[in-house]
């Protein structure tokens, strides 16, 4: 029996209609969400001023790193990896645009990339791929870099929210001009480390800011009896603070979130926490190398000691703090759909009368340094030897996150997360902090690790280091005591060619903008 | 309340040493901004500095002017210009010499900082004395301010597009 439409059924079907015109619409954007919310997420850690060689991760003596080393046992751990530059800003710039630093440009102090790369960077890509991207940094020099990508950025925290003291303006009263703001801050305004400040209100400042120095080291002198850990002598913070805060990130965070987070330690001063200091206080005693040529400092070897004593008890602080976080994200599960990644941007010199980072030397202890990454749900350590530098981590998360690799990125995807380990690629460590940053690079050391063998290049310098390199096997001379430029000049003339010509090739090829 | 003339005079006192100082400090960071700025942010970072210096001579300033308010006139014996004059010298060669060697008063036992404060306030208490008691001396340190006080227009526009160009590039 033919049953005709009733007034009440025609009206019921009438208002199923928008729900009929937008269900093409609906069907779409729920793709898009549940596609968004099955990417992973990705937990970017980089603990500033780590050398791989200070780590137990990587075979050093005392134990600095056991809750990197449980890490590892779920990770892959990159034997080979370094950095693209010798200090913070070239090697940070190096991580975030995936490009060397003789394109980005970021090789001076308190250097920043070349314009054409401020929307080439790590946070933009993850941007097209719908991802909410957060960001944090203990390190003004960091903090300049990001400033330059803060429009890709969906949040990032402000140094001074996870920091005991406040002690920049330029950031919140020039944030469309923060380089060169802070630059002159920095230099002349207030808080100047060393040099000129200004006439009378610079002195008023020092005295605030000591004073709330000691006040602050008073308050937490049972924790940390060396002082409060800083940055640049007025910034104090607390490490526990920035790691509470990631904690909250990594759980709270729309998903899926690209976290990328910068800390300082265990960048000097090595103010650590009260239970790591005397933890070192052993036998231990280094292989000793000749005091270089170019170090700018020349501390005898018990002094050296001392440094490396208190940089491990540094080290050994900044390893319990990972262990918490990641701790807590083995127990709320957020590593089952989670890339970890953990680096630095670059080592610290602590041996041939060297201690720190801003000088021309470019040894293991400097360029070599951690790279460990899990996967989603990863229960087994893998180990990857081959060569891998800080330019190979953009287009690997790009890979990651379904993105293209952009074709101005000068890294590699990285071995076991979709690229291939292959002998006879080179990777560089450069410092050009001398050249003025539109200009060619005259003034430089340079490192190429290509498989076992490393080429140390310096150029510029005047009289022996104006052209001149060192050759070492690392296979069979980790220490780089041997230099085998010597006994092998046909290979270490190659490498010094192959070297040379990229140099050239990137001087030939940049054009300021 | 310092009349206008006055209040200029007071202000050129303070303004010179605090710009001079600021141009040794853009010229002493010169190299390494040289590095990496540009022409333009090099005007931006000689901006910034001369800003600020404006910013730091009108707070130097301040206290002058106010002292001359709240203070009776007989204490400065209508000579609030050629006093200040002396204590800002004074106080800025102590200054310079602290910003070169790094002095962090914040750093300073209270004893040595009683001692730094007692010579600070003898070397000033000495020359204003010798001003007081001989006129001359007032009379050509008057003169050398009111030279001075046209290079107060020179600041003034100097500091002026200073500021102009720090809101450029700001907004």
């Amino acid at each position: 029996m033919h049953r005709s439409l009733s007034r009440r059924d025609f009206l019921k079907l009438s208002a199923m209609l928008p729900v009929v015109g937008f269900a093409p619409a609906l069907v779409k954007e729920s793709g898009r969400f549940f596609a968004q919310t099955a990417l992973p997420n990705i937990l970017f850690l980089v603990f500033d001023t780590l050398s791989a060689k200070h780590m137990s991760t990587y075979g050093y003596p005392r134990a600095t790193t056991p809750n990197l080393d449980r890490f590892a046992r779920n990770a892959i751990v990159y034997h080979g990896h370094y950095s693209g530059g010798s200090f913070t800003s070239p090697g940070t710039a190096a991580i975030l645009t995936g490009s060397h630093v003789w394109s980005q440009r970021a090789f001076n102090f308190q250097g920043t990339v070349a314009p054409e790369f401020e929307r080439r960077n790590m946070f933009r890509i993850f941007e097209t791929a719908g991802y909410y991207r957060v960001s944090y940094t203990h390190n003004w020099l960091v903090a300049q870099l990001l400033n330059q990508f803060r429009p890709d950025i969906t949040y990032w925290k402000p140094v001074r929210d996870l920091c005991l003291t406040d002690t920049e303006i330029s950031d919140w009263l020039f944030p469309n001009d923060h380089d060169v703001a802070f630059s002159v801050e920095r230099t002349m305004a207030l808080h100047n480390p060393s040099g000129a400040g200004s006439l009378f209100l610079s002195m008023l400042d020092q005295v605030f800011q000591t004073n709330n120095k000691k006040r602050l080291s008073e308050k937490f002198a049972t924790l940390f009896p060396r002082g409060l850990p800083t940055n640049e002598e007025t910034t104090l913070f607390i490490l526990e603070d920035a790691i509470d805060w990631i904690l909250k990130q990594a759980s709270q965070a729309q998903r899926p979130f690209f976290g990328y987070f910068h800390l300082l330690p265990p960048h000097e001063p090595y103010n650590t926490r009260r239970e790591f200091i005397g933890r070192f206080d052993d036998d231990y005693i280094e292989i000793p190398k000749p005091i270089h040529p170019l170090s700018t400092t020349s501390f005898d070897e018990p002094q050296e000691r001392i440094f490396r004593k208190h940089y491990d008890e540094m080290v050994a602080y900044a390893d319990a703090e990972f262990g918490r976080l990641y701790d807590y994200l083995l127990k709320q599960g957020i590593l089952e759909n989670t890339y970890l990644i953990f680096t630095s941007d670059h080592g610290q010199m602590l041996e041939r009368g060297t201690r720190g980072h801003l000088n021309r030397l470019l040894y293991e202890a400097i360029t070599k340094v951690p790279l460990i990454i899990s996967t989603p749900g990863q229960k087994e350590r893998v180990d990857v030897l081959s060569p891998t530098g800080s330019t190979d981590i953009l287009p690997t998360l790009a890979h990651l996150a379904g993105q293209p690799i952009p074709s101005w990125c000068e890294g590699r995807i990285l071995p076991m997360l979709g690229g291939e380990a292959t002998t006879g690629r080179s990777v560089f460590t450069i410092d050009a902090k001398s050249n003025a940053k539109h200009s060619p690079i005259t003034e430089a050391s340079v490192s190429m690790v290509k498989d076992q063998y490393k080429l140390i290049q310096y150029l510029g310098y005047g009289g022996k280091y104006d052209d001149s390199s060192e050759l070492y096997n690392l296979k069979n001379d980790p220490e780089e005591l041997e230099d085998l430029s010597a006994s092998n000049p046909p290979l270490a003339a190659d490498l010094r060619h192959e070297l040379l010509a990229k140099l050239k090739s990137a001087n030939d090829s940049y054009r300021p903008v | 309340m310092p009349s206008k003339g006055d209040t200029a005079n007071i202000f050129a006192v303070c303004a010179l040493p605090v710009f001079l100082w600021a141009i040794y400090s853009y010229l002493y960071a010169f190299p390494g901004y040289v590095l990496r700025l540009n022409a333009w942010d090099l005007i931006g970072a000689l901006s910034y500095t001369l800003a600020f210096a404006l910013l730091e001579s009108a707070i130097t300033t301040l206290p002058f002017v106010i002292a001359s308010v709240l203070l009776p006139p007989r204490i400065f014996k209508n000579n609030i210009v050629v006093l200040t004059t002396v204590i800002v010298l004074v106080t800025s060669i102590w200054m310079i010499d602290a910003n070169y060697h790094q002095v962090n008063f914040g750093e300073y036992e209270i004893g040595r900082f009683i001692l730094y404060v007692t010579l600070y306030l003898l070397t000033v208490a000495v020359p204003i004395t010798i001003v007081i008691r001989f006129d001359r001396i007032g009379r050509i340190i008057q003169g050398f301010v009111g030279r001075l006080a046209l290079l107060v227009y020179v600041y003034a526009a100097l500091a002026a597009i200073a500021v102009l160009i720090v809101l450029l590039r700001n907004f």
